[in-house]
C-alpha cells in the first residue's frame, strides 16, 4: 500500500463517520426518514474499489467498536456489535468489498454511458443489500431463535429505502467519477 | 549551527521534470549558498514542484539535483531527513488528532524512548510560547496556531534546511507577521515561495520562476522589480 | 464533537486489562445462549444491573447510553415472541438485553487509546500482510479521526453555500462535492506524510 492509499482508505472512513453526523434525509412515501451512512458504505466501494473500499469500511468500524460516537445518531460502543444490528455492521465491510470488485472488473475507469450507469446500480444492490443483509438476518435469525426467512420477511420493509439509496449512491459516483476518477483499487 | 564552507547548498545540473506527460521544469541550472532563497513566480510557473524536488517528493526526470550535497535521485533518505517540508495549508500537514502526538509522529520512526521524545515535544512547544496547546485537539486551533504546529513539527526533527511552500498563504495579517519573523529568526537553510513579496525583502537571493524556469536570479530588490514589470505586461 | 464515551473512574472494570473485558464479553456472549433457564438468566441481568450502578453512570448518561440498544432489544423480543412462542421471546429478551448492558458498561470504561493499543497487539500476529503492520493500523486510525471534524465542517461548509445562492438542500448536491473536495486533499496529505515519516 502506498502512502495515498492508506490517506484515501482514512479519509474515506471519515466521510462515512461524517455523513453520520449530517440530517437524515426525509424521503415521501417511507415512514423513517433514510441516514446517509450506508450510503457512504457503498460510495466506499464505487469509488475507492474492493479493497481500500472494504479497508475504509473496516476502519470505520474499529472506531466504532473503540467506543467513538460515530454510527448515525452519534452512536458507538461495543453493545452495538453484540446486539441486533451486529449482522449488518459486519456485513457492510463485505458489501463494500463486492460493490469495489463489481465496478472494478465491470466497468472502465474513464468511460461512464448507460450500461455503467447500470453496472453501478446493480453492484450497489448486490453489494449494498443483499450482502449486508445476509449476515445482518442470520445474526438477528440466531439472536431471536427465529429462521431466516421469518427475519428476512420482517425486514423487507427496509427493501425500498435501501433500494432508493442505491440509486443515490449510484448518482454520486457517476457525479464524482466524472469530476474526480481515481484507479479503482 | 555550522554552515556548509565552501560546499553548495542546492546544486542543480540540468534538471528536467516531467509529470503526466507535461514538461513542469525545463533544464534548471542554479547554485545555492546562501542563507535564505526566496522563490516567486507565477500559478503553474513550477516553483511548486521546484520546491518538492528539494526534499525528494519529486525527483528529476533527467539531469541532477544535489542537496546540501546529497543527490535527490539517490539517497533520497538523506535528503528527506535533512530537508524539512512546511506546506501551503497546515491541515493537510497535521495528520493526528492531538497537537503532541503531531509534532510526535516524525520522532516515532527514529529510534528515541518514548520519554524523551515527550520531552522534546514540550522543548519545541515551549520555545514559541505554543505549550498550551500540547493536549488540544488539532480542528479546534486557529490557522495561525495550526501553521506553527506544522512548523514546530518539523523544526523537531532538526532539520540543516526547511523548504516553505507558500506558509503565509491562508493567514491573516497577524499571524503572517508571527510566521513571518519565525522563518527569519531561523538558523537553519531557508528556501521560502510565495507571493508575498514583502516576505522575501531581508532574503540574500531570490528566484523567478516562469513557464518551467528560472528567468531571473538576483538581490531580492532587482529580482522582486525584474517579476512586477514581468506581471504588469 | 465529543468523541468520547469515557467515563472516568476507579472500578474493576477501568482497572482491567482491555484484553480481558473483551475476553471476557465474548465467553458471555457464547454462554448465554448455553443457558435456557430464567431464573439463572435473571439473576444474570440483575447482576448486569448492578453492575452499572457499581461504575457509577451517572443518571443524566442512562438515556443516552441504554435508550436506543434497549429499544432495539425490546423490538427484537417482540419479534421472536410474535413469529416463536413467550419462551423465545423472554430468552431474546434476558439474553440480549444482559450482553447490551454489560458491553456497554465495557464501553464507558475503556479508554479509546487503550482500545486503539488493544487493536493493534491483536493485529500484531497478522503483521505479514502488508497493510496490516501496527504502525500503519494507528496511522490509519488516528488520520481518519483527526479528518472527521474537518469533513463534517466541509459539509456544513457547502450546505451554507448553497443556501446562500437559494438553493433547495439535496443531498447528492451535498454529498458530490463533500467526497470531490475531500478526495482532492489527498494528494496534498500524501505529500506531508512522506516528507514527514523518514522510513
Amino acid at each position: 500500500m502506498a502512502t495515498k492509499d492508506i490517506v484515501f482508505i482514512a479519509l474515506f472512513a471519515a466521510i462515512i463517520a461524517a455523513l453520520g453526523f449530517l440530517p437524515a434525509i426525509p424521503v415521501a412515501g417511507i415512514p423513517a426518514p433514510i441516514t446517509a451512512q450506508t450510503l457512504g458504505v457503498m460510495l466506499a466501494g464505487t469509488i475507492l474499489g474492493p479493497k481500500r473500499g472494504a479497508l475504509a469500511v473496516a476502519v470505520f468500524l474499529i472506531l466504532v467498536l473503540a467506543g467513538l460516537p460515530l454510527l448515525a445518531g452519534g452512536r458507538g460502543g461495543i453493545e452495538y456489535f453484540v446486539g441486533n444490528s451486529g449482522g449488518f455492521l459486519v456485513g457492510w465491510f463485505f458489501g463494500a468489498y463486492v460493490i469495489g470488485f463489481i465496478l472494478k472488473n465491470f466497468i472502465s475507469d474513464t468511460q461512464i454511458n448507460i450500461r455503467a450507469h447500470f453496472i453501478i446500480l446493480i453492484a450497489c444492490f448486490l453489494g449494498g443489500i443483499c450482502v449486508v443483509y445476509l449476515p445482518g438476518i442470520l445474526w438477528i435469525a440466531r439472536n431471536t431463535g427465529s429462521s431466516f426467512a421469518e427475519v428476512y420477511l420482517g425486514s423487507l420493509i427496509f427493501i425500498p429505502g435501501d433500494f432508493l439509496k442505491a440509486i443515490v449512491a449510484m448518482l454520486v459516483t457517476v457525479a464524482v467519477r466524472r469530476i474526480y476518477p481515481i484507479a479503482l483499487k | 549551527m555550522v554552515r556548509l564552507e565552501g560546499n553548495s547548498v542546492l546544486e542543480f545540473d540540468d534538471v528536467n521534470l516531467v509529470r503526466n506527460d507535461q514538461k513542469i521544469l525545463h533544464n534548471l541550472n542554479v547554485t545555492t549558498s546562501e542563507h535564505r532563497i526566496g522563490v516567486v513566480g507565477a500559478n503553474g510557473s513550477g516553483k511548486s514542484s521546484f520546491a518538492r524536488l528539494l526534499n525528494g517528493l519529486l525527483v528529476p526526470t533527467d539531469g541532477s539535483a544535489k542537496i546540501l550535497g546529497h543527490d535527490v535521485n539517490q539517497s533520497t533518505k538523506d535528503v528527506r531527513r535533512q530537508v524539512g517540508f512546511v506546506f501551503q495549508n497546515p491541515d493537510n500537514q497535521i495528520v493526528y488528532p492531538v497537537v503532541s502526538e503531531d509534532i510526535e509522529l516524525g520522532l516515532k520512526g527514529m529510534d528515541i524512548p518514548k520519554a524523551e521524545r515527550k520531552a522534546k515535544v514540550e522543548e519545541i512547544l515551549s520555545r514559541f510560547n505554543l505549550l498550551h496547546l500540547k493536549d488540544r485537539s488539532v480542528h479546534m486551533l486557529s490557522g495561525g496556531e495550526k501553521q506553527m504546529i506544522a512548523l514546530s513539527s518539523v523544526l523537531i526533527m532538526e532539520p540543516k534546511m526547511i523548504v516553505f511552500d507558500e506558509p503565509t498563504t491562508l493567514l491573516d495579517l497577524r499571524n503572517r507577521n508571527a510566521v513571518a519573523s519565525t522563518i527569519m529568526a531561523l538558523e537553519q537553510y531557508v528556501v521560502l515561495v510565495t507571493h508575498d513579496l514583502e516576505l522575501l525583502s531581508e532574503f540574500d537571493r531570490v528566484l523567478v520562476f516562469d513557464e518551467g524556469r528560472i528567468a531571473a536570479d538576483d538581490s531580492p530588490k532587482e529580482a522582486i522589480t525584474w517579476y512586477k514589470r514581468k506581471m504588469a505586461s | 464533537m465529543d468523541l468520547s464515551f469515557y467515563l472516568h473512574g476507579n472500578s474493576i472494570l477501568h482497572k482491567m486489562p482491555t484484553w480481558s473485558k473483551f475476553a471476557l464479553l465474548v465467553v458471555f456472549s457464547i454462554a448465554f445462549y448455553a443457558i435456557y433457564d430464567f431464573k439463572v438468566l435473571i439473576a444474570i441481568l440483575a447482576l448486569v444491573i448492578l453492575l452499572v450502578a457499581y461504575i457509577k453512570v451517572p443518571l443524566k448518561r442512562l438515556k443516552a447510553m441504554f435508550a436506543l440498544p434497549l429499544f432495539m432489544v425490546v423490538l427484537f423480543s417482540i419479534f421472536s415472541f410474535v413469529v416463536n412462542d413467550l419462551n423465545a421471546g423472554l430468552l431474546t429478551f434476558f439474553r440480549l438485553s444482559s450482553l447490551v448492558i454489560l458491553a456497554a458498561c465495557v464501553t464507558v470504561t475503556t479508554k479509546i487509546e487503550d482500545f486503539m493499543a488493544f487493536i493493534e497487539n491483536l493485529l500484531l500476529p497478522l503483521s505479514f500482510i502488508p497493510f496490516i503492520k501496527p504502525k500503519t493500523v494507528s496511522l490509519t486510525l488516528s488520520l481518519t479521526l483527526r479528518f472527521i471534524p474537518e469533513i463534517f465542517k466541509l459539509g456544513m461548509d457547502i450546505k451554507e453555500a448553497q443556501a446562500a445562492r437559494g438553493l433547495r438542500s439535496n443531498p447528492i448536491a451535498l454529498i458530490v462535492p463533500l467526497i470531490v473536495l475531500t478526495l482532492k486533499r489527498a494528494d496534498d496529505i500524501s505529500d506531508a506524510l512522506d516528507a514527514r515519516m523518514l522510513d
